[in-house]
């Protein structure tokens, strides 16, 4: 592993590393995983030759520390990584680019795992790498987001050699010292709190079982007696000149997350080292493409005409800009392998380079004639998970749906009383959920259907447990916040006199409903006419299910006002009224089948066709078994778009 | 027992000696599809999470489109200038497209039927819009799929039987336009759809009707409602009583395992659904045995592939060139990565895939009967009394008994 060409007055080098399986030329990049993903990429759209070895943070898979099914279960780190066969696994303590995290003690450092803070000990990560045997693993260290202070810099390398000697011994008693190589992490201080490690690498353990530095601080702070280490950059690096610089001061091995968020941006890669030749006039040449511009709508070229990735020699720009237009998840399938793809070739043409001592050189001509960024990520991402989660906070949903559900306009200005009350309106908004999540709308149902036999806190309580059971996802945590936030929405409704089917006395209370509440339905009937009980009947049922809408009946003859307006002529008439704006008027059975026995759901399927209800409900007799898109409403329509 | 068309030949290889399955092959013009086939769903030109030549590597012949997304994206123009969806998603094999009636109602709340067509409020800018028998086959001759499908008037099968005829006669009234519309009779085939709800005098003038109009296929449709499963089976068996030997039968959206094993029996040939792909989405994998909800806690430390006889990749170990997934990785990443969502998609579609392969080789091998009483035994883990009432009844309408021997 000793530099083999060095590249004066550069520090860029290449040089090999030993592992396990494989010998590891660099420059070189590792691959972030997030849980043991490449993101977007089943194994069998990975070539390993490009991706040679993978980055797993710990943290991903520590939900439960030691509890966790990764320490539970039987079998090594590639049982919990979904790559090829004969790709090299890395373990670090965290992510690559970790959120952020600040406090540490002597004996642990904080970790963000999907269900929250923990703190890692290093006697339980020790346990972790003799039990996974990935083929490199970085010990534990303190390397905090945050400026640490001038008592805490000498604090972080002492952790470091400490949690490192105690990952040696622990691999020596288990004989794995051949297996896992250990790169020593340095810790992010400036040069002279490194000091201590001159001494302690000159000492023979070191010499034999540390086989390179994870660096979390500045190349330039690395003491020179401990160059000739391969060591791997773990700073985040944004752009492509950016990976040049550190190359040139001594980066042997740097982290890709920059594909990972180009391809999630739907920016697709153009740039290549060594640089085109240079015979532009001041015209800079971008580092990529924006794959949402529609100029690609139906271009049926390549990505990159001459690319000989899987994605250009199948699929042009028009399929990937439609893919992105549609948010079909395939198109940041295609593009992340375009990307992983160039950015391969880049580093084969830096060592090229490094090797041909042209590196400075056509780092030169690279600033000179590629912008400086990557175009600006015009779309939207996919769906937000795992690995784009920001844990530490509840984010505001950044993904709008693709298709916004119209409400009908109610051109007729016969009804403008809804206008003269829209300022009113806006007061009694009722608070909406960003996103329809369905299990925490299963679980307000519940909490609606039963909240007057249990009490609140006591029932709340139970459902959460309930959650707990069946989810420990990421968004456990902003899931029980809606579900506080829905199950408040219920109780709201009850004070309102929803879940129940009352007759109001006059029109004025009509008018007055209609603006209180979000959704509300208003049955005018006849005492005596046999279809309007019918009619009660279904609405009694109804509205014991739907606590988001209020159901209400008032006798035609006591809204003389309205009857008038509205040209009520027959009865039964349901009214239904969305945002304080009459949206749909049944009149008789018409829409329902023209006949007197239809079934509970006929209604419900016409409410629900006017927005009046919010979806049919699962206790119903017409939620599983539906029209088209509502079919087992239980888990499937959190994620359905539109088939 | 074969038809010839311009686009389509069709022959009957086998036929069940005891029950109305049969396997037989289409000649269309990408390819061979063998049925009794299943057929993907990709929505908007895409399965989701799967590329195209992955889903050719498993030896899908057929997938959909669906003709109303595709004209609101990337629209009618764009797919002018490509030339067409299949060249816009690079597929090599057979597509077919529905005709758009059924997304209109059951997607936009304002949609209204009238004897010209579906009037709807466009999702992008809200500007009413009418589609018509003519508008839906000139998109899908733009669009290009091998099969296309009529027009048709779309209510739901609980609909009561006024509105439910008046459906019916103008689905026939519609597919009459459909036909004098079509463009591509040589490389593009158009098929009739059945309608008539759960009334089967309807369906039988329905079938009756359609059949003179003499269509190279026929669908049925307006089954997928979530209908009582006995009525269900009941109208499918009327349909394959009377429709001809000697032409493919597509029953639209159905994809359900026990679903497609009872149709199957009744004579039908060709599904699709979304359901095996939507739901592996939401973590649920199919296999033999059931359905795994991966969500499910016990799986956390489960070592065992999703279905220890599937073959497909992600369930075959590493030794055996597979890619060696656990149920307690798959649980890990269920919800959280995309990655989790591709993996059970590529198998749940494998599933589906597998199964009609199985049947189609029984029905060769004359062996079918067994079949269907070993896939429900499997499928209910050796419990009989779990059997479903509608599928042990619509199996003794075509001479299996389920619970006997």
């Amino acid at each position: 592993m000793a530099a083999l060409n060095a590249c004066y007055p550069s520090s860029a080098r290449i040089s090999s590393v030993s592992l396990k399986s494989k010998v590891l030329q660099t420059p070189c990049f590792i691959f972030p995983t997030s849980k043991g993903t490449i993101p977007h990429l089943t194994p069998d759209n990975i070539n390993d030759n490009e991706l040679p070895v993978v980055y797993f943070g710990l943290e991903d898979s520590l939900d439960l520390l030691e509890k966790s099914p990764i320490f539970t279960a039987e079998g090594e780190i590639d049982k919990w990584v979904a790559g090829t066969s004969s790709q090299s696994i890395l373990v670090a303590p965290r992510r690559s680019t970790p959120l952020p995290s600040v406090s540490a003690g002597s004996h642990h450092i904080q970790i963000l795992t999907s269900s929250g803070l923990k703190k890692l000990t290093n006697e339980v990560y020790v346990k972790a790498i003799i039990k996974l045997r990935p083929e490199i693993a970085i010990p534990l260290n303190d390397n905090p987001s945050n400026a640490p202070g001038v008592k805490r810099k000498p604090k972080m390398t002492e952790k470091s050699i400490t949690w490192t000697d105690e990952l040696l011994s622990g691999l020596q008693n288990n004989q794995l010292t051949e297996k896992v190589k250990v790169f020593f992490p340095v810790p992010n201080v400036e040069a002279p709190y490194l000091d201590p490690l001159i001494e302690r690498f000159r000492e023979n353990d070191y010499k034999q079982h540390i086989s390179g530095l994870a660096c979390y601080g500045n190349l330039h702070s690395i003491p020179s007696e401990l160059s000739v280490y391969p060591k791997i950059f773990l700073r985040p690096l944004l752009t492509p000149l950016a990976i040049l610089q550190s190359i040139h001061q001594g980066a042997d091995i740097v982290m890709a997350d920059l594909v990972n968020q180009a391809s999630d941006s739907g920016i697709a890669f153009t740039f290549a080292f060594p640089p085109p030749v240079e015979d532009l006039q001041n015209i800079k040449l971008e580092l990529a493409w924006d794959m949402w511009n529609s100029i690609f709508a139906a271009d049926l070229s390549p990505l990159q005409p001459g690319c000989s990735c899987n994605t250009c020699q199948s699929y042009s720009r028009a399929y990937i800009h439609h893919l992105l237009q549609t948010r079909e998840l395939v198109g940041w399938i295609m593009i992340q392998q375009h990307n992983i793809h160039v950015f391969h070739n880049f580093f084969s043409g830096i060592r090229d380079s490094i090797k041909a001592g042209n590196f400075l050189h056509d780092t030169e001509i690279f600033k000179k004639i590629y912008s400086s960024n990557f175009p600006r990520a015009t779309g939207l991402g996919p769906r937000k998970r795992g690995y784009q989660m920001d844990l530490t906070d509840v984010q505001p949903v950044e993904n709008k749906p693709n298709w916004v559900q119209l409400k009908p306009e109610t051109n007729n200005t016969e009804f403008s009383h809804t206008t003269q009350k829209k300022e009113k309106v806006q007061e009694f908004q009722e608070s909406e959920l960003p996103e329809r999540d369905t299990t925490v709308g299963n679980f307000a149902d519940t909490y609606a259907a039963i909240s007057d036999d249990q009490s609140g806190s006591e029932l709340e309580e139970n459902l959460f447990a309930e959650l707990d059971d069946i989810d420990d996802s990421t968004y456990r945590e902003s899931r029980m916040q809606s579900l506080k936030e829905e199950f408040q929405r219920v109780s709201t409704a009850k004070e309102k006199g929803h879940m129940q089917y009352l007759t109001v006395e006059n029109e004025r209370e009509v008018m007055d409903i209609t603006t209180s509440s979000k959704r509300v339905v208003i049955h005018f009937f006849h005492p005596d006419f046999r279809r309007c009980k019918i009619m009660d009947a279904h609405l009694e049922k109804i509205s014991k299910s739907h606590w988001e809408t209020k159901f209400v009946r008032i006798e035609a003859a006591n809204a003389p006002f309205l009857a008038l307006k509205l040209g009520l002529k027959v009865l039964p008439v349901i009214l239904c009224y969305v945002d304080a704006k009459l949206v749909s008027k049944l009149t008789g059975f018409t829409d329902l089948g023209n006949n007197d026995d239809f079934d509970t759901p006929v209604l419900e399927f016409w409410l629900l066709k006017w927005a009046a209800i919010e979806k049919l409900k699962e206790n119903n007799s017409l939620g599983k078994k539906s029209i088209m898109g509502f079919k087992d409403t239980k888990n499937e329509s959190e994620d359905s778009d539109f088939e | 027992m074969s038809s010839s068309y311009p686009a389509l030949n069709y022959k009957v290889i086998a036929k069940c000696s005891t029950t109305r399955a049969r396997a037989s092959i289409l000649e269309l013009p990408h390819g061979p599809v063998e049925a009794p086939v299943f057929m993907p769903v990709g929505t908007q030109a895409s399965l989701k999470g799967v590329l195209p030549e992955q889903l050719d590597k498993m030896g899908c012949q057929i997938m959909l489109n669906n003709t109303y997304h595709l004209g609101l994206k990337p629209g009618k123009e764009i797919l002018d200038t490509i030339g067409g969806a299949h060249k816009l998603q690079s597929w090599k094999r057979n597509l077919l497209t529905d005709s758009g009636g059924f997304q209109m109602v059951s997607l936009l709340k304002l949609a209204t039927i009238t004897e010209e067509g579906v009037t709807f409020l466009s999702p992008r800018d809200g500007t009413p819009m009418l589609l018509t028998p003519e508008h839906s086959i000139d998109l899908q001759n733009t669009i290009g799929s091998d099969i296309m499908m009529q027009l048709d008037d779309v209510v739901h099968s609980l609909t009561e039987d006024v509105r439910m005829e008046e459906a019916m006669y103008r689905s026939i009234r519609w597919l009459d336009r459909c036909q004098a519309a079509q463009k591509n009779m040589e490389s593009q085939n158009l098929f009739c759809i059945i309608q008539g709800g759960l009334n089967k005098r309807l369906r039988e003038i329905c079938c009756t009707e359609m059949m003179k109009r003499d269509t190279p296929g026929i669908a049925i449709g307006g089954l997928s409602g979530g209908e009582e499963k006995t009525s269900f089976c009941e109208i499918v068996h009327t349909c394959t009583g009377i429709l001809p030997e000697n032409k493919p039968r597509y029953l639209m959206g159905v994809g359900y395992a026990e679903d497609l094993v009872v149709c199957v029996a009744l004579g039908m040939d060709m599904f699709d659904c979304v359901y095996p792909t939507r739901t592996a989405r939401f973590g649920n994998a199919l296999t033999r045995n059931g359905t795994l909800n991966l969500r499910n806690r016990r799986f956390k430390t489960d070592l065992s592939p999703l279905d220890e006889e599937c073959q497909c990749p992600c369930c075959l170990p590493k030794e055996k060139g597979g890619w060696g997934v656990t149920r307690a990785f798959m649980s890990s990443l269920v919800s959280k990565e995309t990655v989790g969502a591709h993996l059970v998609t590529i198998h749940n579609t494998q599933f589906q895939l597998q199964l009609m392969r199985d049947m189609r080789s029984s029905i060769i091998k004359d062996c079918f009967p067994q079949f269907v009483k070993d896939f429900f035994l499997k499928w209910h883990n050796g419990n009989r009394s779990t059997y479903p009432e509608w599928a042990v009844r619509a199996l003794r309408l075509v001479n299996i008994d389920l619970l006997e021997g």
